[in-house]
C-alpha cells in the first residue's frame, strides 16, 4: 500500500467543497495541473487493478462537471465521485 | 484567403449585408477526407445504411473510437452508391457554437453548401438576427428540404460540445418534424439531452455505441498488420487488443510506438510485453513512446503547436518562428547544422504522411487540426514540461489571428495567455461588430472569462456588458447594477465626454422602455452632443430613439425630421435595420395624420429597403408588413390584411421571441371583423403571452390589457370591461385605487396610454347608455387629439361623439360630429373605423346620406355595411364554449388541461400535441392564471370542480 501526491499550492483555504474522484488506471502526478491543481495520487492493491484518486477543492458544480468531462475526454473509467467535508483543510484518503 | 473567410466582409456574396455576416470558417464545414489506407468497417457501415430509415443516428462513444472517420467513410460510400446521390451537410462543432447566432450561421452555411436552394431566405435572416433557431424558421427549413428530390444528411460532429439548452431545444424540435428525406446524424462523446428514450421506443433512433465501435480482434489485426504494416503474430495482436480493449486511439498509438522500435520481432515483443504489463494510463505511456521516437525538432513542433485549434503552415511558423531568448537557441541546437530548419508546412505534411493524429481540414492541405485527444495529451505534456512558454505561445497565436482578422480566435488566445490587457483591448475593439451580428452570447462568454475587477475597471467593457444584458432581456436591476460599475475618469476630457455620451444613450433607451418620453429625449440630446462623430453604431441608435421619443410625444414635425435623418444614416452605414425601422415610423406618422395613401407609399418603400436583391425579405420587413396589414384592414380588405400580418409574424419571430407582438393587435381586430371570435381570442391570448415574456417593460402588458378590454366590450361583456376600468382607477369601484385626474401629473408610462384608456372608457359608457359621461370624456379627448394633430383619433372620437349624441337624442350635434369625421376620413379612405361601430353608425350614415353629406363616400361606406351584413348571415355562427370562467380556456388550453389531468409530463404533452415544451409551459401558465390555480394538481382539481373536464 502506497500513496503518492503533492501538496496543492493553493486553493485549500477556500471554503470550497472538497471532492475525491477515483478513476481506473494509474496517472502520475504530472497530471495535477491538467486537472486544475487537484492532487493526483494512485494506489495499488495487490491483485487489484490500480486506482487513481484526484482530491481537492472544486469551486462549484460547473467546475466539477468540467473536471469529469476532462477525465471522460481521456477515456478514463470513472469509479467514484465523493464529496468530503468542506473543512477548509486538506484531507488525505488512503486505503 | 480562400479557405478561411476572416473578415466579416468576405461573406459578402451577392450583396449581403457587410457588417452583419458571421465570419464562417469553411474548414468547419469540410467533410473529413479519408486516409488512403484504413480498416473498412463494413459491419458498421451496414448499420449506418439501415439507419437511413430512421430519423436520428447517434454515434455516441468516448474520444478515440473512430466516430468521425467512420462517418466520413460512410458518407463516401453513400455518395457513391445512392441514386440520386445523397446530399450531405457537415458541421464540426466547437465551443463557440454554443452561441445560438453562431450555431445557426454554421447550420445555415452547411445546408447551403449541400444544396444552394436551402436556407437561403434563412441565410439572410440568421445573419441579420441570429434567430435561425426560432421554430417558425426551422419549419421553413424543413419545408425547403421536404421538396428536394434527394435525401439530405445533416451531420453534427462533436455534438457533446453543445451545452446551450436553446440549441438542444431547436434540435429536438427539428427531430420531431423531420421530413422523410432529411436525416440527422450526431457524433458525440456523451449522450445529448434529447428525447432519446422516446425516439428509441418509437423506432426513430439508430445507435452506435462504444461496444459497437471498438475494434474486434479481426479489425485490430487488419489495422496493425495491413494498415500499419507491422506484421505481428496473432498472440501479439491479441495482447494489444486486450490491453487497449479495442480502443482505436490506443491501438493506433501502440502501432506508432512499434513503428518507432526496431523491426526485430524480439524488440517488438519486448515492447508489447512492457506495455501490456504496465498499469499506467495507456495514452500517457504511449504518447511518451511515440514522442521519444520522433526527431527533437518535430517533438518541439508537436508540443508547441498543440495549443492551436486549427493549424496552418504560416500560423505555426509565426508562433514558433520568433522564439524569445533560449527558445530560439534550443530550436537551433536541436537541428543538425547541415539540415535546414524545416518549415511548418512541410512538417504538417510529414505528420499527415506518417499518420500522426493530424486531420486535414480542406483539400488544399492548408488547414489541419490534431486529433483532439492527441492535442489534449500534447498540451498536457507542454504544460508539464515548459509551463513558462505557454503565455508567449498564446500571445503570438493571438497576434497572428488578429492580423488575419480572425478576432474570435485572437481573443480566445489572448485570454488563454492571461494577457488580459490585450484581451480587453481586442474585446473592446470588436464589441460593436459582435453585438451587431447578434452574437451576444459570444460577447458575454468573453466577459465571463475576465476577472470581474477587470471588467469593472474598464468603463467601455462595463457599458457594453450592460448593453448586452439589456439585449438578452435581463431584468432592469441586473442591467442597472452593471451600469453602477461604470466608472470613468471624469477629469480626462476625451474619455469623459465619450463615456458620458454612452451613458446618456443607454439611459435614453431605459427611459423609453419606461415610456418616460421627456427624460428619453433629454438623454438623447445629451448623447448626441457627447458621442464622437465616429461612433456611428451608438449615434444612429440615439437618433432612432429620439425619433421614437418625438413620436410618442406627439411632436410629429420634429419626429419626422429626425426620422429622415435616421433613415439616411442607416442607409449610409449599410444598416438596413435602422433605415427600415425609421422609414416605417415615418409611415406611422402619416397614418396618425390620416394620410393613409401616403403611408402606403412609404411602407412600400420600406419593404423595398428590407428586401435584398434576390427578393428575399429581411426580418425587419415585419415592421413594414404590420403597417400594411393595418392599412388594408382599415380599407376593409380583410384577407389582404391578414396575409400581411401572417407574413409579418413569420419574419418577426426570426427576429426575437417578442418582436411579433405588434401584429396580434390588428390581427385580433381582423378576426373580430370576420366574426371569428375564437381566433380573435387566440390572437389576443398570444399577444398577452408575449407581453408576459418580455420583462424589460410593462408597456406591452398594458397595451395587451387595453386590447383585451376592447375585446370584452365587443363581446358585450360589460361587467368584465368595468372590472378593468375599476382596476385602472378610471371609475370608482371596489377594486379601484385612487388615481389622479386626467390633467394631473402621472407616471409617464400610464400618461402615454391614458388617452387610449379614456377612449375605451368612453366606449364602455356608450355601451352602457351613459351618454353624458361619455360626452364629457370625449370632449376633453377631442381637444387633446386635435392638439397632438392625431387625425386618426379625432375621427374615432367624433364617431363616438355622434353615437353618444344620438343616444342623448341630439341629432343635430350627432350629424355635426359625424360630418367632421367623414370629412377627415374621406381623403384616407377609412372604412373599418365606421364599420366596427356596427349598426348604430349605419343608421347615422343613412341619415347623413339623406342630408347629402359627402355623398360618394357615405354611399361607399353604406355599401360596405350591407356587404358585411350579408356575409354575417351567410357565416355559420360559432357557438361560444359554455365555460363558467371569466376568461374561457382556449381550445388548445383545454387539450393541454385534459393531458395534464391524464398525468402527462410537459415533454409528453409537447410530444402528444406536436408543440414545443416551452409552448406547453406557457399554456400551463395561462391555464393556471385563468383557473387561479397554483399547481398542476390544483388546476386539475379546480377544472374538475368547474365541470371543465
Amino acid at each position: 500500500l502506497r500513496s503518492k501526491g503533492n501538496d496543492t499550492s493553493s486553493g485549500f483555504d477556500h471554503p470550497h467543497a472538497i471532492y475525491e474522484i477515483q478513476v481506473q488506471g494509474e496517472l502520475d502526478e504530472g497530471w495535477q495541473q491538467w486537472f486544475g491543481g487537484l492532487r493526483v495520487g494512485s494506489t495499488h492493491t495487490s491483485g487489484q487493478p490500480p486506482v487513481t484518486t484526484l482530491t481537492g477543492p472544486v469551486a462549484d458544480q460547473a467546475a466539477l462537471r468540467g473536471m469529469l468531462c476532462k477525465l471522460w475526454d481521456l477515456n478514463l473509467t470513472l469509479i467514484s465521485v465523493r464529496r468530503i467535508e468542506a473543512t477548509g483543510k486538506e484531507e488525505t484518503e488512503d486505503d | 484567403m480562400t479557405e478561411i473567410h476572416g473578415e466579416p466582409g468576405s461573406m459578402d456574396r451577392e450583396g449581403r449585408g457587410k457588417r452583419m455576416a458571421t465570419p464562417i470558417l469553411s474548414t468547419k464545414l469540410h467533410i473529413p477526407s479519408l486516409r488512403r489506407n484504413l480498416v473498412s468497417r463494413r459491419r458498421l457501415l451496414e448499420r449506418l445504411h439501415l439507419g437511413m430509415r430512421r430519423r436520428l443516428t447517434l454515434v455516441s462513444a468516448p474520444a478515440g473510437f473512430g466516430k468521425t472517420t467512420l462517418l466520413a467513410e460512410w458518407i463516401q460510400s453513400l455518395q457513391a452508391v445512392a441514386a440520386p446521390p445523397v446530399k450531405v451537410a457537415w458541421v464540426s462543432l466547437d465551443d463557440g457554437d454554443n452561441d445560438p447566432a453562431r450555431f445557426s450561421a454554421y447550420l445555415g452555411a452547411a445546408l447551403q453548401q449541400a444544396d444552394e436552394g436551402i436556407g437561403q431566405v434563412d441565410g439572410d435572416a440568421f445573419e441579420l438576427a441570429g434567430s435561425f433557431l426560432q421554430e417558425s424558421h426551422l419549419v421553413h427549413l424543413i419545408n425547403q428540404v421536404a421538396v428536394l428530390p434527394q435525401t439530405l444528411v445533416l451531420v453534427l460532429d462533436d455534438y457533446h460540445l453543445i451545452t446551450s439548452q436553446v440549441i438542444h431545444d431547436a434540435v429536438t424540435f427539428l427531430l420531431d418534424r423531420l421530413p422523410e428525406n432529411l436525416r440527422l446524424v450526431l457524433a458525440t462523446r456523451a449522450d445529448p439531452p434529447l428525447p432519446l428514450p422516446r425516439m428509441r421506443a418509437r423506432g426513430h433512433l439508430t445507435e452506435l455505441r462504444q461496444s459497437d465501435l471498438r475494434f474486434t480482434a479481426e479489425e485490430a489485426a487488419a489495422f496493425l498488420n495491413n494498415v500499419m504494416g507491422l506484421d505481428l503474430s496473432a498472440k501479439d495482436v491479441t495482447a494489444l487488443e486486450t490491453r487497449t480493449e479495442g480502443w482505436i486511439a490506443g491501438l493506433q498509438m501502440a502501432a506508432l510506438s512499434l513503428q518507432g522500435h526496431s523491426s526485430y520481432a524480439t524488440a517488438r515483443s519486448e515492447f508489447i510485453q512492457a506495455f501490456t504489463g504496465s498499469h499506467r494510463f495507456i495514452l500517457d505511456y504511449l504518447v511518451e513512446e511515440v514522442l521519444e521516437h520522433q526527431p527533437p525538432a518535430l517533438q518541439e513542433f508537436l508540443l508547441k503547436t498543440s495549443i492551436l485549434e486549427r493549424l496552418s503552415g504560416p500560423l505555426c511558423d509565426s508562433i514558433l518562428g520568433e522564439q524569445e531568448g533560449d527558445g530560439l537557441e534550443r530550436w537551433d541546437e536541436l537541428q543538425p547544422p547541415s539540415s535546414p530548419i524545416p518549415d511548418s508546412q512541410s512538417l504538417l505534411e510529414h505528420l499527415e504522411a506518417v499518420n500522426l493524429f493530424i486531420v486535414p481540414l480542406d483539400n488544399e492541405r492548408r488547414w489541419y487540426r490534431y486529433h483532439r485527444l492527441f492535442a489534449d495529451l500534447l498540451q498536457q505534456r507542454l504544460q508539464r514540461s515548459q509551463p513558462d512558454s505557454l503565455p508567449a505561445l498564446h500571445r503570438r497565436a493571438s497576434a497572428w489571428h488578429e492580423q488575419q482578422g480572425l478576432m474570435a480566435a485572437a481573443i480566445d488566445h489572448a485570454l488563454a495567455a492571461q494577457d488580459l490587457e490585450r484581451a480587453v483591448a481586442l474585446i473592446e475593439d470588436n464589441v460593436q461588430a459582435t453585438l451587431m451580428r447578434s452574437e451576444v452570447a459570444t460577447f458575454l462568454n468573453w466577459v465571463g472569462r475576465l476577472p470581474d475587477e477587470w471588467v469593472r475597471a474598464r468603463p467601455t467593457l462595463c457599458f457594453y456588458h450592460a448593453w448586452a444584458l439589456l439585449m438578452i432581456g435581463r431584468s432592469m436591476s441586473d442591467v442597472e447594477s452593471r451600469l453602477q460599475d461604470v466608472a470613468w475618469d471624469r477629469d480626462s476630457p476625451e474619455t469623459s465626454g465619450v463615456m458620458a455620451g454612452r451613458m446618456a444613450a443607454i439611459r435614453a433607451y431605459f427611459s423609453l422602455f419606461q415610456a418616460d418620453v421627456d427624460r428619453a429625449t433629454e438623454y438623447c440630446h445629451q448623447a448626441s452632443e457627447l458621442l464622437p462623430e465616429s461612433d456611428l453604431f451608438l449615434r444612429s441608435f440615439v437618433v432612432w430613439l429620439l425619433s421614437l421619443a418625438s413620436l410618442a410625444d406627439g411632436d410629429m414635425q420634429d419626429g419626422s425630421q429626425t426620422l429622415k435623418e435616421v433613415a439616411r444614416m442607416g442607409q449610409e452605414m449599410g444598416n438596413p435595420l435602422i433605415a427600415v425601422a425609421a422609414v416605417c415610423h415615418q409611415a406611422s406618422l402619416q397614418m396618425r395624420q390620416g394620410r393613409l395613401h401616403r403611408a402606403r407609399e412609404i411602407l412600400e418603400q420600406a419593404l423595398e429597403l428590407a428586401t435584398d436583391p434576390r427578393g428575399r425579405r429581411l426580418p425587419i420587413a415585419s415592421e413594414a408588413l404590420v403597417g400594411l396589414g393595418k392599412l388594408w384592414f382599415q380599407w376593409n380588405d380583410l384577407e389582404a390584411a391578414a396575409n400581411y400580418l401572417a407574413e409579418s409574424i413569420e419574419l418577426a419571430r426570426q427576429w426575437s421571441e417578442i418582436a411579433d407582438f405588434d401584429a396580434y393587435m390588428p390581427l385580433m381586430r381582423i378576426r373580430l371583423a370576420q366574426g371569428d371570435v375564437e381566433a380573435a381570442r387566440q390572437a389576443l391570448e398570444t399577444a398577452r403571452q408575449i407581453a408576459l415574456k418580455s420583462k424589460i417593460t410593462d408597456l406591452d402588458d398594458l397595451v395587451a390589457e387595453l386590447q383585451r378590454t376592447y375585446f370584452l366590450i365587443s363581446q358585450g361583456d360589460v361587467e368584465g370591461a368595468m372590472r378593468w376600468a375599476e382596476a385602472q382607477g378610471l371609475v370608482p369601484g371596489p377594486s379601484a385605487e385612487p388615481r389622479p385626474a386626467l390633467d394631473e401629473a402621472q407616471a409617464p408610462i400610464t400618461a402615454h396610454l391614458r388617452k387610449y384608456e379614456h377612449i375605451l372608457l368612453a366606449r364602455l359608457f356608450i355601451v352602457q347608455g351613459r351618454a353624458a359621461e361619455a360626452l364629457d370624456l370625449l370632449e376633453s379627448l377631442l381637444t387633446q387629439a386635435r392638439q397632438l394633430g392625431r387625425t386618426d383619433l379625432t375621427i374615432e372620437i367624433q364617431i363616438m361623439r355622434a353615437l353618444a349624441f344620438q343616444t342623448g337624442g341630439d341629432d343635430g350635434q350627432a350629424m355635426a360630429a359625424l360630418g367632421e369625421a367623414l370629412s377627415l376620413a374621406e381623403p384616407g379612405g377609412y372604412v373599418r373605423i365606421f364599420l366596427d361601430e356596427g349598426e348604430p353608425v349605419a343608421g347615422l350614415l343613412r341619415q347623413a346620406a339623406s342630408l347629402g353629406m359627402t355623398p360618394a363616400y357615405v354611399a361607399k361606406l353604406l355599401a360596405a355595411f350591407s356587404e358585411t351584413e350579408s356575409a354575417k348571415t351567410a357565416a355559420v355562427p360559432s357557438p361560444p364554449p359554455a365555460q363558467p370562467l371569466i376568461e374561457p380556456l382556449s381550445a388548445r388550453e383545454m387539450e393541454v388541461l385534459r393531458l395534464l389531468a391524464a398525468g402527462l409530463s410537459n415533454p409528453e404533452i409537447a410530444d402528444e400535441l406536436v408543440i414545443s415544451v416551452s409552448t406547453v409551459r406557457s399554456h400551463c401558465k395561462s391555464i393556471y392564471g385563468k383557473l387561479n390555480a397554483h399547481s398542476r394538481l390544483d388546476a386539475v382539481q379546480r377544472a374538475q370542480k368547474l365541470g371543465l373536464i
